[in-house]
């Protein structure tokens, strides 16, 4: 009896040092020989803020991570993408940046939706000298008063946005606008932004009543009944997500599209028109655009196909969109600098070129923005899709952009002029 | 300010204030009653506007789907909800205060966890009903004939409250707790029992409110948070425990929100809570509160 229980213990105490030996081999193995993959950080909101987007926006990174891989990857290693919960706020992107640089020694980040983890991201990259390559955050003073060599932004800014939004109005008969805000810094920002470039481009026009909602509001019928009233000839709107949502179909109960055009940036988002699907506004909707997934070019279809066969049918929108370009952006630099070190690929960054399905990109090199195509696009309903789409579209390239002059002033005096 | 602007001001914040009429009445009842301030009463309104989905979902095949889920998803919320005040409230009623708020957050956060686990993140918008009519005309505005229905059936479970507390003897037993739930028991009253009713009554009215505010906005995980928020400022205006101080205190954010909104559209957002210091300030209990002795 004795002897076979130290003959078991015997085996057990074996096989305890044959895992040990396994697992331990293991990790000896992938830490002597950390260039086998390329690892990109990728700061998502798993929880908090925003949380209801965050598969919206991560799957466009995933699906331009399986296209690397399929395609032999960069400098012949895969991408891993390591994703780190932001939690939706700058205290959360600060500890998912300081975990992926210390804990994980990932040093190329990208990632982030809203402008305060966006600027928690770029403030990491710029102290700690990693890559910071925003997604998604839209603020201007990313690209303008709070640039540093370590950060990159792939989406329109805010300005950008509200040009493009101003040249739409100076190119139609309307004098009259109301103002639907959202009260917050970036809502305040586009409609500052929106009355800069409307001044220069048609004085005549003119805001004839303002509302301003907070993020939580999800009734907006007294705001409805307000630009009703109003009688302008178009609103400018800033809501995005489910509050966006509960405006438009809020703003059709009450016929607000019988007598006005709405502008919301985001009003065609695919988040938004996923949601409403042929419930969207048959007519009145008119948005920014940068993925018109409708169109029916070669390389657009292609993308369109196999992002609804990554997502299981959902059609990309500016999250995924902004995620996707982004990774192939970080994947075509490590591919240029022929390195995957930051000050490398940061300087094969910079002026780098890439076709996507919507066009070709720049990175430019003073500011570090990506310049790509926008459209202002009406929304409609069409029967081949199970979800609003974009017509009577109008393209913008880089005259939406802020130029360096501009960028340069904003640099100096903090403020847009 | 032009007439016609008023008019459609006072309509949609009337329609407005009859909506959180029935979320707030289920918060201010469950506190009348039990003296808990219950922080998970918004996301079992959370709960109903995603069960309604699934449900409009499951009876896709009847015509009828959004009457059959406005009768059963806010049974179903008020079930579970009794549930919770069993498992998790009764073994704390003779605790101090300050425990009750931390489990009910304690369950509004897992009910929250449990949304986002079962429907997941993504934001979903739920179909109404089929009405005969899209619109009908009130004080010569035009007004959505759905908003009107939420009115209608708002002011009719508002009756239907009063005459439950008013005029039935449950009532009278309700209202004898409410004032001295000690005295209550040692009559005999079973007050665990009512308390597990009452609870669940409010839950129910949270369930039917989330229903019916389900095809007017986008949902996405943790509005819940939002719509407790504008109880709160609901109940102290009226009063804790008031059924009519939650209709006066919601029909006043409603309109003072709404006409607000055209008079000083800048800082209306900040109305809510300047309501809320002045009613504290001048009258803490509310406007139809019992004062605390």
């Amino acid at each position: 009896m004795m002897k076979t229980n130290s003959r078991m213990t015997l085996i057990g105490l074996l096989a305890i040092v044959v895992w040990f030996v396994a697992v331990f081999s293991g990790s000896v193995a992938k830490a002597a020989s950390p260039e086998k993959s390329v690892r990109i950080g990728w700061l998502s909101p798993l929880s908090g803020f925003n949380a209801e987007v965050e598969r919206m926006f991560s799957d466009g990174a995933r699906l331009a991570v399986q296209e690397i891989n399929k395609a032999g990857g960069t400098l012949g290693m895969p991408i891993e993408l390591v994703n780190v919960d932001s939690k939706g706020s700058p205290q959360g992107a600060l500890e998912a940046c300081t975990d992926l640089d210390i804990r994980r020694g990932v040093k190329l980040i990208a990632g982030t939706i809203t402008a305060v983890e966006s600027s928690a991201l770029i403030d990491y990259a710029k102290d700690h000298k990693v890559l910071g390559f925003v997604a998604n955050g839209q603020d201007d003073a990313f690209t303008a008063e709070n640039f540093n060599q370590h950060s990159f932004r792939t989406p329109f800014s805010v300005y950008v946005a509200s040009k493009a939004f101003a040249m739409y109005v100076a190119s139609r008969p309307w004098t009259k606008i109301y103002i639907a805000g959202r009260d917050d810094s970036h809502g305040h920002e586009l409609v500052h932004r929106f009355w800069l470039n409307m001044r220069k481009l048609k004085p005549e026009v003119k805001s004839i009543g303002e509302s301003w909602s907070s993020l939580s509001v999800m009734d907006f019928t007294s705001v409805i009944a307000a630009i009703a009233a109003s009688k302008a000839d178009a609103c400018l709107a800033a809501h995005y997500g489910a509050r966006c949502v509960s405006f438009l179909r809020q703003a059709q109960a009450f016929g607000l599209f019988d007598k006005m055009t709405v502008m919301d940036m985001h009003g065609l988002a695919a988040d938004c028109s996923t949601a409403l699907g042929k419930q969207f506004p048959a007519r009145g909707v008119v948005a920014v655009v940068e993925c018109p997934w409708w169109v029916q070019e070669p390389a657009m279809q292609k993308f369109v196909r196999a992002h609804t066969e990554f997502t299981g049918g959902v059609y990309p929108g500016f999250l995924s969109y902004g995620a996707y370009r982004t990774i192939h952006l970080i994947a075509k630099a490590i591919e240029r600098a022929k390195a995957t070190d930051v000050d490398n690929v940061i300087r094969a960054l910079e002026g780098l070129t890439m076709d996507t399905p919507a066009g070709p990109i720049r990175v430019r090199n003073f500011d570090h923005q990506v310049i790509s195509p926008i459209w202002v696009a009406e929304g409609a309903i069409d029967p081949q899709y199970p979800i609003a789409v974009g017509i009577n579209m109008t393209k913008y390239g880089e005259e939406v952009f802020p130029t360096k002059e501009q960028v340069e002033a904003v640099r100096k005096t903090r403020k847009w002029e | 300010m032009d007439i016609n602007v008023l008019m459609l001001s006072i309509v949609v914040g009337f329609a407005n204030g009859m909506a959180t009429f029935l979320i707030a009445s289920g918060l201010s009842l469950t506190f009348g009653v039990m003296r808990i301030i219950n922080f998970g009463h918004g996301t079992f309104w959370e709960l109903a506007v995603y069960l309604s989905f699934s449900l409009m979902g499951l009876f896709a095949f009847s015509s009828n789907s959004f009457w059959l889920v406005l009768l059963i998803a806010p049974v179903i919320v008020a079930i579970l909800g009794g549930i919770a005040e069993v498992a998790f409230l009764r073994p704390i009623y003779l605790q101090h205060g300050l425990y009750h708020v931390l489990v009910t957050f304690g369950i509004a956060m897992i009910v929250a966890e449990l949304v986002k686990m079962t429907w997941g993140t993504n934001i979903i918008a739920i179909s109404g009903p089929r009405l005969p009519v899209k619109s009908v005309s009130v004080l010569g505005q035009n007004f959505p004939a759905y908003y009107l229905f939420v009115v209608v059936v708002s002011g009719l479970v508002g009756l239907g409250l009063w005459f439950l507390l008013v005029r039935t003897r449950l009532g009278v037993l309700v209202r004898a707790a409410i004032d001295d739930r000690d005295i209550a028991s040692a009559m005999g009253v079973g007050v665990d029992w009512m308390f597990t009713g009452m609870f669940m009554l409010g839950i129910w009215l949270a369930g039917l409110g989330g229903v019916l505010m389900g095809p007017m906005i986008g949902i996405s995980p943790g509005m819940g948070i939002s719509i407790l928020f504008n109880c709160f400022v609901v109940v102290i205006i009226g009063g804790m425990g008031s059924l009519v101080g939650s209709l006066v205190g919601s029909l006043i954010l409603g309109l003072v929100l709404s006409i607000g909104n055209v008079l000083m559209p800048t800082f209306y957002v900040l109305l809510p809570f300047m309501l809320m210091v002045v009613t504290l300030i001048a009258r803490p209990q509310g406007l139809f509160g019992a004062p605390e002795v």
